[in-house]
């Protein structure tokens, strides 16, 4: 199933229904809905676009315009913004995939722990995965503190990068195009 | 059509060199055939035993414990028809290896085929593997109805509605949006980037500061106080944004804050900050007095170079963070007044209590965010501190309401109102401690945002009216004046 094309916008919509198996078997019998939506960018902007939230790391992919005028102060920073984007999204990604492999290894475990109990839904407490969201923080603590340093250096540097490119464009760029027309 | 099939039995596989992931389990295949794009569908039973090479942690699924399956129904099975139909001929390979027949899916299919498996995120894209002219193997042992299935594919993480990537709530968060500034929308990204909401709150924690000063009430300084306040909260909200966008991201509460969206640049933010900042303070200094604008300049430094990176070194963030909470009513009686009085430290550490029951209960709710955000919040990391803190300092607030008529604040009626709010507070705080689930924690936090307003609306009604009078009257009516003080 396709959504209609938007203008400048694909949207793909795939719902998968996985509906009510014919088995006699007690794990099949459930109804679950997945809906994966997909969007992509359009094929030219004109302006900067900002994606949807990374699955995995949260992090919003951009793409960025390329002015065919394009001055090496604009170039400089939007590789330094492309390049920050991506090591945020490579951070997250990494730690966020620790942290749900982790987090289901504990569960696993504290499940087999208390053994098979006849439930169907067997449940680890908000008391037993608190000590797991704790050893995560406490292990995970340098990384932590090491990407914050990092991206609060990072954050301040494109500060005055990106000034100087808004007063560029504002300023410099309108004489420049008003010289090469003449 | 469905043509369902069920697997039943596994079996170690031989290792072969160039797989990468084995799937050895219970699995059952569906097949929608008359759809265009046939889907396969291989229903596991328990999670597939996966071995990935690349990293060291190990996966989830590699040390999910299997169950026996022995109690589970057989039903015949079969290679799915248009999946057999696809093999071609020449590459069809059966290799009789012990046990296993082998039939390997080759790069020539005809028809486009998605292999998706339940219950463990993986969709294999065979068209994609086609390109690769990567083979399937699929094997299925003679004698036990089982269809085997080697894959190569990375394995997807599972991850949870906590983290705001999985849990969509509308189409705006899906689609590519341009990040033109919409100049109609900026008071409310305006509005948004200064947590009007929290700001309100701020100030009218300002305003009651000046409202419970024994000083004559003058409405330009009240106003001039309120503006300043108002605006270096914004400048402080607005930088606590700017400096958060990855970890607010993270979050679902705050993935939807300007700066995670795009709305704003991070040069808008921060220059949002600075001007409403700069005048704000200048509005305390120049409309009130230097002391409230010191306060202010001092509370806004606390925030935003305190607070915010303590948020990921140390739990002490909370304790800071009470402070900045407990500031803005000092400004107020500052504000009216122009000293530091008793009743200003009064204030100041009634709010400073408050905050306690109020944020340990709200982030009790918030572990699993906290933890994985790299927040170091009392919740996740002293829970029982946490809890113990909330209890205290609900219990403090009795005495503290006490001191209120004993410094002159208040009439003893304050503290008479006050004490069931108090105790109410109390036994909530108590259930937290004890309980602490999620529901004792949610009845706390919901009580504190009813207990503070009240609170201040009593203090305000039950203020010393004599100390109110203004300044010639106090001079003439000086006797009398002392002669009323009950």
């Amino acid at each position: 199933m396709a959504a209609p094309l938007t203008k400048c916008n694909c949207v793909s919509v795939c719902a998968t229904y996985i509906t009510r198996r014919k088995f006699s078997l007690s794990q099949y019998h459930s109804k679950k809905t997945t809906v994966h939506v997909e969007s992509l960018p359009p094929e030219h902007v004109e302006t900067d676009w900002i994606g949807p939230a990374d699955k995995v790391s949260n992090i919003r992919q951009m793409k960025l315009f390329i002015p065919p005028d394009e001055s090496s102060l604009e170039r400089d920073y939007r590789l330094k913004r492309e390049v920050v984007q991506k090591w945020h999204h490579e951070f997250w990604t990494a730690h966020n995939k620790r942290f749900f492999t982790l987090k289901e290894k504990y569960i696993q475990e504290k499940l087999a722990e208390k053994g098979e109990a006849a439930d169907d839904i067997n449940k680890v407490t908000p008391e037993e995965l608190s000590v797991f969201y704790k050893k995560f923080l406490d292990d995970n603590y340098p990384t932590h503190i090491q990407y914050n340093k990092d991206w609060y250096k990072k954050n301040i540097s494109l500060l005055w990068p990106a000034l100087k490119v808004n007063f560029y464009r504002l300023f410099a760029r309108r004489k420049e195009s008003a010289k090469n027309k003449r | 059509m469905i043509e369902q099939f069920s697997l039943i039995g596994k079996r170690p596989l031989a290792k072969t060199g160039s797989d990468k992931t084995r799937c050895q389990c219970p699995v059952a295949v569906a097949v929608f055939p008359s759809i265009s794009q046939p889907w396969a569908y291989l229903n596991y039973a328990t999670k597939p035993d996966v071995v990935v090479e690349d990293e060291n942690i190990p996966t989830s699924h590699a040390l999910a414990k299997g169950k026996d399956d022995t109690n589970r129904k057989t039903v015949k099975i079969r290679v799915p028809k248009n999946v057999r139909n696809t093999v071609t001929d020449q590459e069809e390979n059966m290799k009789k290896n012990g046990d296993f027949e082998e039939k390997t899916l080759n790069s020539k299919l005809t028809e486009e085929v998605f292999l998706y498996i339940r219950k463990s995120s993986i969709t294999v894209d065979f068209n994609k593997n086609v390109k690769l002219t990567k083979p399937i193997h699929v094997r299925s042992p003679r004698g036990k109805e089982t269809l085997v299935i080697d894959l190569d594919y990375e394995e997807e993480v599972e991850v949870d509605n906590t983290n705001p990537g999985q849990n969509i709530e509308s189409i705006n968060e899906v689609l590519w949006r341009d990040t033109r500034l919409d100049y109609k929308k900026l008071p409310q990204y305006y509005m948004k980037l200064s947590k009007i909401r929290l700001t309100g709150l701020v100030v009218i924690t300002t305003m009651a500061g000046y409202g419970i000063a024994p000083d004559p009430f003058s409405v330009g300084t009240f106003l001039l106080c309120t503006v300043g306040t108002a605006l270096t909260s914004c400048s402080a909200n607005a930088i606590n944004q700017y400096f958060e966008v990855p970890f607010d991201a993270q979050m679902n509460r705050t993935k939807n804050r300007v700066l995670v969206r795009g709305h704003l640049s991070p040069l808008h933010a921060a220059t949002f900050a600075v001007i409403t900042g700069a005048m704000g303070i200048s509005v305390l200094s120049l409309g009130v007095n230097s002391l409230t604008a010191c306060l202010g300049a001092f509370n806004l430094g606390l925030y935003t170079l305190v607070y915010t990176p303590m948020k990921r070194y140390s739990i002490a963030n909370t304790w800071v963070g009470s402070v900045v909470g407990a500031i803005p009513p000092m400004m107020g009686w500052t504000a009216c007044t122009g000293y530091l009085d008793p009743g200003a430290w009064l204030l100041a550490a009634i709010l400073y209590s408050w905050q306690f029951p109020h944020f340990n209960s709200l982030s009790w709710n918030l572990r699993p965010d906290y933890s994985r955000g790299g927040y170091r919040m009392a919740s996740v990391v002293r829970p029982e501190l946490c809890k113990r803190v909330a209890l205290r300092h609900s219990i403090g607030m009795i005495p503290l309401c006490t001191l209120a008529p004993l410094i002159d604040l208040t009439s003893w009626w304050f503290v008479g109102y006050s004490i069931p709010l108090n105790v109410y507070l109390s036994y909530l705080a108590w259930n937290f401690y004890w309980k602490g689930d999620s529901n004792s924690s949610r009845k706390l936090f919901r009580f504190t945002l009813v207990h503070i307003p009240a609170l201040l609306v009593l203090m305000i009604a039950c203020k010393k009216r004599n100390n109110s009078q203004n300044a010639t009257e106090h001079l003439t009516l000086g006797n009398v004046n002392e002669d009323s003080v009950s």
